[in-house]
């Protein structure tokens, strides 16, 4: 048959149509049909499903091999909560095998639809990565779900672990009534454990089978500032082997085992020949100081291309840099590869440096409690620098003194200024027996500042023109950075006339001047302005306007009365200058009460004066990084509230 | 194989003649072409100065003159000028599916002095992106080494359909990146003549004879499309093309012999649109059928009913309230849906009153007015969020069957029961104001739809509220929507919990207040299309007002404070475009707070657009003894069915909907007494 041409695409879409079309009726398993008789207690009603049943056995054989049966039960009890019915076991194409993969579907009725081989997807787990062998198995029975309805579903997996460490976590983010890890180990192997976010878990053993379980576990709410998911559910850390195990390659005791072996891994990789020496005095041949050689390099290196490769995973090879040549030779490369391409690069100048691996995108996740290389996700760098390199970014290392952290992966955060989201927090030196773990620095708020000036004239008639420049700098320069480099510029252009309109009505953008002083991690902007409509005009006599034109790019908005969780914020400072040229033939009547509120977490103040004819009106906010307790929900919520009403204060002329 | 029409068989002689002028033409592919020396050099876009990349050339070679595959072959050259370009082009994945081969791939790299990096094939992955039962999509991908700003990224492939055919296909005329050369060359099946082809949104696109058989259509210098908020869909506004043939449709085969087809060819807009409305009047014949329980059923409904609206009314409320529209039944699951058998007379649907496809209802209402003599034919509309359709684009794909359209006098009204949520006489704003053929069973007509006036197109807003001296407005608000914004909302939430219609109407209001608190939220007459939506709430807004030493500034006009304005670019690329007319009437009662008295109660002046096809009237009264004053707004938009705007009149109408929005922000001052 001559068939009309489908795109790949429209195949894919009716994969997962397919996914569900030819399910059969079938009985559910023991294990699922006493969960799903499990009574419920009552939960508020944004709790969408409740995991009845969360249960991970493994079971370790003498050569190492490991068998990983999951299963999980649980029950819809919101519309929203149908996507909950879902399936998902991972695998890498060439290491794990997935043994077993079923599910099953109770209607209230008692009705089961079971889903098997034909029901599952099997799809690349990143599609980002150029070449991954990490693979998932999905079975979706999202559309067939309702409230009321209880999924479950059983994966088994077998491979061969890296190490003998395992995490679990004992929920996701709603109720579960029962949550278990059992480990069935070996004659003549042990476990012992280490409990995150709750006093200890105490695993029940009976011979060589551990058992930790946790019931009843509350929803863990989504609620706006609050700490990583990772910093508030409760987690445990195994580490097993072979009975007076104390180091080895599959499990460690100390960071500075870690240390040694990662080390092994990384070394090897920093080649170095003539394309990087000759690339290096090109970049660096009009660097003077130290820092200008890191800084020349560093930017190299950031703007190489960022492709992942994953292959061989399964033996460690997602742990291993390329080699530094290939690197450079290819012009692209992941975390690793371009940290290790750096190193190479400055040792060519003779400036030492060091990996650092560290996990990307919460600060809190990695426990010192537990030196494991399975904490990490990330690598950057640790360059020594001497006395002259100073900044925010440079510590003292007891062993290996002064060193620079540097992330040559983020482009938008240049050297001497560190991702936010890696400020702070632990990280793995990998310099052999030298070697540790250590927090990464925090900079301070006036490094992370945005600073504006804004000076305009208000005619008799509300009309406004005038000129605003930012200066930002550190990580809240990131921000303007990241989007002036990833939309259009006529993008950026209705960005900024957006921003304008939403605080003054028909705003005109007359002039847009960008400029991204990225080695200096700051971020200036030039704006030109008019607004016909700014100012009211009452009954002729009174004009009223506001002297704050433009929001802060970033407003907090915490409205809930309470809430569970404690409250993260974030090291910055924002500053504003306005001066307002006042219209001749108005006298100002009242301006607004200037305010002042400081509290251990930041400071808010407001100023006005009027010089010469002009309004003068200062504001400045600060708030340092801290995790602000739940019982002082209140002061935070009334810090950010006074904000947001003194930033909507009028100045009432009234005419002379 | 391809039935129709039928092929020669390839001789040796004929096969070697094939062989040899097709080699020349594809020929072109197999090496990489020469790359001049200003497109190594050039540091600027042509096409557009803002560009982070441009594509030099963008040439696909469509062969479809073989019986039994399809292949194609791509060639595109990118300059790359930005890191943004660096970022967007630095990895590309090119997914196909099961009966496709992609051959021949190869990417290189031309340096910006002018070295050349070629990709080494071991560096292309062949990814297998997901399986699941037979179906299997695959996709080569590869990383491109060493790219910068000033770099040409180039890349060529053959794509391989089994079994396939290039009619039907779709081919963008305009892409995400400029394009100084757009090319496409296509060698269609069964004919040396001039390929059929339909090119949207372009008025000068045309194929021209090129060598070996193949036609070429070029555009030159096309800017990358960009969405913009409020433009008319994107293939009413995106050159697009569509390859077309004219197609031999079965429509019925007799047992005593013979068989019926319609012949469909593009190029013939009458003969076309005839062929369509043939094939389709068989759906007429379906459920206009004589039946007796049909006419005995039409004849009780309708008992009394005087006029033929009446009896219309009666029997659109009968297929609406009393047959089971078995796809609304919120208990059955799409698995049981899509084991619903289909009837076969429309009996059927009488007789069990239940439906189990929504198209029953309208069927059975069809045949239920046909019974009573009425002319009914089946009504199949463009649909305005998709394309704006008219007759001359012969491309059925464009309609969709929305209603029965009944005769009444001159003009028809249009009915769809079968969509529970839908009122008597209205169609869905995407339905409206759209060109629509109405299939009887011998004949064929072509409608414009009306679109309903912005007067039945309702937000009617009241509010209830008392203003603290701390600047705290806090009371009960009444929404009431009717028309399409009940439509619209009936749509949206009917399968919804009453969580989230409540989530929904919260965040109406924290959207614009962040800091309100939304509390006792109802929603009412979801499933009863004879009354409006009703949306009630408290709602406590802490520093609604501003207060200063002596005064405090209140916005009256609760509803739309905090709204952002409705355009802010400075200037655009495309027309604009609006669904439907609509009217806002708000009633706003606020107690003031005491020991403040009015500073100023002016009102802002009415505003109108010249041609009235907008206009807001604000009123604002005081009653001093009581404390109380008293807001009233009045708004339309899209009189006369002005709802799309030429891209020249942006700042005009960006400009009226300015003033609005300083109407909306109006301040009113209260003094400390």
């Amino acid at each position: 048959m001559r068939s009309p041409h489908k795109s790949a695409l429209a195949v894919f879409a009716a994969v997962c149509f397919l996914a569900v079309a030819g399910v059969s009726q079938g009985k559910a398993p023991d294990w699922l049909r006493q969960a799903a008789a499990m009574p419920l207690p009552s939960y508020d009603k944004d709790v969408h499903a409740v995991v009845l049943h969360n249960e991970e056995v493994i079971t370790v054989d003498s050569s190492g091999r490991l068998t990983t049966t999951e299963r999980r039960a649980v029950r819809i009890t919101q519309k929203d909560g149908k996507s909950d019915a879902v399936a998902t076991a991972f695998y890498l194409s060439k290491f794990s095998n997935v043994k077993d993969f079923e599910a099953w579907l109770i209607a209230p009725g008692g009705a089961v639809t079971s889903f098997g081989k034909k029901e599952t997807i099997d799809r690349i787990s990143d599609p980002d990565d150029i070449y991954d062998e990490g693979r998932v198995k999905i079975i979706n029975a999202s559309s067939l779900a309702d409230v009321g309805y209880v999924f479950g579903y059983t994966a088994t997996v077998e491979d061969r672990p890296l190490f003998y460490q395992h995490q679990f976590h004992f929920q996701d983010t709603h109720p579960a009534l029962r949550s278990r890890l059992t480990l069935n180990l070996p004659s003549g192997w042990r476990a012992t454990s280490l409990t995150f976010n709750r006093d200890q878990v105490q695993p029940q053993i009976s011979g060589t089978t551990y058992t930790w379980e946790l019931t009843g576990l509350p929803a863990i709410k989504d609620e706006p500032m609050s700490p990583s998911f990772y910093n508030v559910v409760p987690r445990i850390a195994v580490n097993y082997g072979p009975e007076g195990t104390t180091a080895s390659d599959k499990v460690f005791s100390s960071w500075k085992d870690v240390s040694v072996w990662a080390t092994r891994l990384y070394e090897p990789k920093v080649v170095i020949n003539e394309a990087i020496r000759a690339k290096t005095m090109e970049l660096t041949a009009n660097a003077k100081t130290e820092l200008e050689k890191i800084r020349a390099i560093g930017t190299f290196v950031q703007n190489l291309q960022y492709i992942s490769i994953d292959i061989g995973v399964g033996h460690g090879n997602g742990l291993i840099p390329r080699a530094s040549d290939m690197v450079l030779g290819r012009g692209y490369g992941d975390c690793k590869d371009k940290a290790n391409l750096m190193r190479a690069m400055l040792k060519v100048l003779g400036i030492d440096a060091f990996p650092v691996i560290i996990y990307s995108g919460d600060p809190t996740f990695v426990r010192a409690e537990w030196p494991s290389p399975r904490q990490f996700n990330h690598c950057i760098i640790a360059v020594k620098v001497s006395k002259e390199t100073e900044g925010p970014t440079v510590i003292e290392h007891a062993g290996l003194g002064r060193l620079l952290i540097f992330d040559a992966t983020d482009q938008f955060t240049p050297v001497g200024d560190l991702p936010d989201y890696l400020q702070g927090s632990n990280g793995l030196v990998l310099a052999g027996e030298q070697g540790g773990l250590f927090e990464m620095p925090v900079t301070p708020p006036d490094f992370n500042a945005w600073n504006r000036e804004t000076e305009f004239s208000l005619s008799e008639n509300g009309a406004i023109s005038g000129k605003m420049v930012e200066r930002i700098t550190g990580q809240e320069s990131r921000r303007p950075r990241t989007m002036l480099r990833s939309i259009s510029n006529d993008d950026f252009r209705r960005s900024v006339e957006y921003w304008l309109t939403r605080g003054a009505t028909a705003a005109k953008l007359v002039d847009l001047k960008p400029n991204d002083d990225h080695q200096n991690a700051s971020f200036d902007m030039e704006i030109e302005f008019s607004a016909p409509l700014y100012g009211q005009l009452m009954q002729n006599r009174l004009l009223v306007f506001k002297p704050v034109v433009a929001n802060r790019s970033s407003s907090v908005y915490l409205t809930e009365k309470s809430r569970e969780n404690p409250i993260s914020l974030e090291s910055n400072l924002f500053r504003e200058k306005v001066v307002i040229d006042l219209p001749a033939g108005f006298d100002v009547d009242e301006m607004p009460e200037p305010v002042k509120i400081a509290t251990s977490f930041g400071s808010y103040e407001t100023a006005y004066e009027v010089v010469d004819g002009k309004l003068h009106f200062t504001r400045s906010m600060m708030t340092k990084r801290t995790v602000v307790p739940v019982e002082k929900y209140d002061a935070v919520r009334d810090f950010f509230t006074k904000i947001r009403d003194a930033e909507q204060s009028p100045v009432v002329l009234i005419r002379k | 194989m391809k039935s129709f029409p039928c092929r020669l068989l390839l001789t040796p002689g004929i096969f070697a003649l094939v062989f040899v002028f097709v080699l020349p033409a594809i020929g072109q592919y197999k090496e990489w072409r020469p790359v001049s020396p200003e497109d190594v050099a050039s540091a600027k876009p042509v096409v557009d100065a803002d560009a982070d990349a441009e594509a030099l050339f963008w040439e696909m070679r469509i062969d479809d003159s073989s019986s039994e595959d399809l292949d194609m072959w791509h060639y595109v050259r990118v300059k790359i000028f930005t890191e943004r370009g660096r970022e967007k082009y630095s990895k590309f994945d090119i997914p196909y599916a099961k009966g496709t081969k992609i051959k021949n791939l190869a990417a290189r790299v031309i340096k910006a002095d002018g070295s050349i990096v070629e990709i080494p094939e071991k560096e292309i992955f062949d990814r297998e992106i997901i399986r699941t039962s037979g179906v299997k999509v695959k996709a080569k991908s590869f990383a491109v080494p060493n790219i910068e700003p000033g770099v040409i990224v180039e890349y060529k492939y053959k794509e391989a359909v089994d079994e396939a055919g290039a009619s039907g296909m779709r081919l963008p005329l305009q892409r995400d990146i400029p394009v100084r050369d757009l090319v496409y060359y296509y060698k269609p099946y069964g004919t040396k003549d001039e390929p059929q082809y339909q090119a949207y949104n372009l008025n000068d696109f045309k194929f021209a004879k090129d060598q070996k058989g193949f036609w070429m259509a070029k555009r030159t210098n096309v800017p990358a499309f960009k969405e913009e908020p409020r433009m008319p869909p994107e293939d009413t506004v995106r050159p697009w093309l569509l390859l077309t043939s004219t197609r031999v449709q079965i429509t019925n085969i007799s047992f005593g012999g013979g068989i019926s087809f319609v012949v469909k060819d593009p190029s013939n807009t009458k003969q076309y649109w005839g062929a369509f409305a043939t094939e389709k009047s068989g759906i007429v014949s379906f459920f206009t059928k004589k039946d007796k329980k049909i006419t005995a059923a039409a004849e009780q409904i309708t008992a009394g009913a005087a006029t033929q609206d009446e009896k219309l009314r009666r029997l659109y409320e009968f297929c609406q309230k009393e047959i089971k529209n078995v796809f609304y039944d919120p208990n059955i699951t799409p698995e049981e849906r899509a084991k619903l058998k289909p009837v076969k007379s429309i009996v059927e649907v009488l007789e069990k009153k239940e439906a189990t496809r929504p198209l029953y209802v309208d069927y059975l209402f069809g045949a239920l007015a046909s019974a009573l003599g009425m002319e009914v034919r089946i009504m199949y509309s463009g649909n305005k969020g998709n394309m704006f359709f008219n007759p001359n684009m012969t491309n059925e794909r464009l309609l969709h069957l929305a209603a029965i359209a009944v005769r009444n006098g001159q003009d028809f009204g249009y009915y769809n029961p079968g969509d529970p949520f839908t009122p008597f006489g209205m169609l869905p704003w995407h339905d409206e104001g759209s060109w629509a053929i109405l299939i009887g069973e011998s004949n064929y007509l072509w409608r414009e739809t009306g679109a309903r006036p912005h007067t039945e197109n309702l937000y009617k807003r009241s509010g209830k509220f008392k203003l603290s001296e701390d600047g705290t407005l806090e009371g009960d608000v009444t929404i009431e929507m009717s028309g399409q914004p009940a439509l619209s909302f009936r749509h949206s939430y009917w399968d919804e919990t009453e969580e989230k219609r409540t989530e929904a109407v919260t965040s109406g209001v924290t959207s614009r207040m962040s800091s309100a608190e939304v509390t006792l939220v109802s929603v009412e007459n979801l499933k009863d299309t004879k009354l409006p939506i009703v949306q009630k709430y408290k709602v406590k807004v802490p520093n609604y007002a501003q207060k200063t030493g002596r005064r405090l500034f209140v916005a009256p006009g609760f509803f739309e404070h905090g709204t952002s304005p409705v355009f802010s670019a400075g200037s655009r690329q495309f027309d604009i475009f609006f669904p439907y007319a609509w009217s806002e009437n708000d009633s706003v009662q606020i107690q003031l707070p005491e020991g403040y008295s009015l500073d100023n109660a002016d009102a802002p002046a009415p505003y109108s657009d010249a041609g009235k096809v907008s206009e807001m009237v604000v009123d604002i009264k005081h009653d001093p003894k009581n404390r109380i004053l008293y807001y009233d707004r009045k708004f339309y938009f899209g009189a006369k069915e002005n709802l799309n705007f030429k891209v020249d009149n942006y700042k005009p109408l960006k400009s009226i909907f300015d003033t609005y929005h300083k109407m909306d922000s109006h301040t009113i001052s209260l003094k400390q007494d």
